[in-house]
């Protein structure tokens, strides 16, 4: 068990080092953290990428172009919804978050909580004795 | 200025490194035609906004193009990201028509089988 926990957090510990963040490890929360930055209001597609980029300081480094299906399957999902506008004489299609969106980002952050906790508890027992 | 911009230019215009871009990821999306023209404009608009943010930071519109489309990746990598929505798509709107035209078939068919009395 212990050795499993090690393994585990050897491969963690791993997984952090190697910047940017392995798309992988982020794919599960990566919908949860495009309804997190949409949010505060509604955003066309680009600033919601930047944003994501921004607001983890970098981390979550995924080449842009790929970060719009997950926006177009949030909205086929009815989590999201598009309106297209005219800015500057360019079309640009802007995202909000629809109730059940709202609902859906609530839910994730109470089971991120939860997930979050048990895995820093898990971790940090650094200090148990090495042969057990 | 202009010899200034020349003496770091990528020798592209901007537009035309959007451009070619664009058409490149447009050979690779295979879906209904309507989908894939929004996800190219919508990708357009990104890569202008992108460009834009690069020149006021004071980088040149060539390099300022050249490194949205890298920030983008690569037209394969957003193709195939894009594979599994406009499959999606496509099926949704396979059914729709199967639902659509369904019935008239099966008129049609009642209409050519069955016996005269």
């Amino acid at each position: 068990m212990l050795h499993y926990v090690c393994m585990l957090e050897s491969q963690v510990w791993e997984a952090m080092r190697v910047l940017p963040m392995r798309p992988e490890l982020l794919k599960g929360h990566l919908d949860a953290l495009l309804l997190a930055v949409l949010e505060p209001g509604p955003q066309h597609g680009y600033a919601v990428i930047e944003a994501l980029r921004s607001g983890s300081g970098g981390t979550l480094d995924l080449p842009t172009g790929t970060v719009y299906p997950a926006l177009h399957r949030l909205e086929r999902a009815g989590l999201i919804a598009s309106d297209w506008e005219t800015v500057g004489g360019r079309r640009r299609r802007a995202y909000h978050l629809t109730a059940a969106g709202q609902a859906a980002l609530g839910e994730q952050r109470a089971l991120w909580d939860q997930f979050s906790t048990a895995v820093t508890a898990l971790l940090k027992r650094r200090t148990w004795p090495a042969t057990a | 200025m202009a010899s200034d911009r020349l003496a770091t230019s990528t020798g592209t215009r901007p537009q035309d490194a959007l451009a070619a871009y664009l058409s490149d990821l447009a050979a690779r999306l295979h879906g209904p035609r309507g989908h894939c023209g929004a996800i190219l404009t919508e990708l357009r608009d990104g890569l202008e906004q992108a460009t834009e943010d690069r020149v006021a930071t004071g980088l040149a519109p060539d390099r300022a193009a050249a490194a949205a489309i890298t920030q983008f990746g690569s037209p394969c990598a957003v193709a195939d990201a894009f594979a599994g929505e406009l499959t999606t798509a496509y099926a949704r709107r396979t059914i729709a028509w199967f639902i659509a035209t369904g019935p008239l078939v099966g008129i049609w068919w009642l209409l050519l089988v069955h016996p005269s009395p």
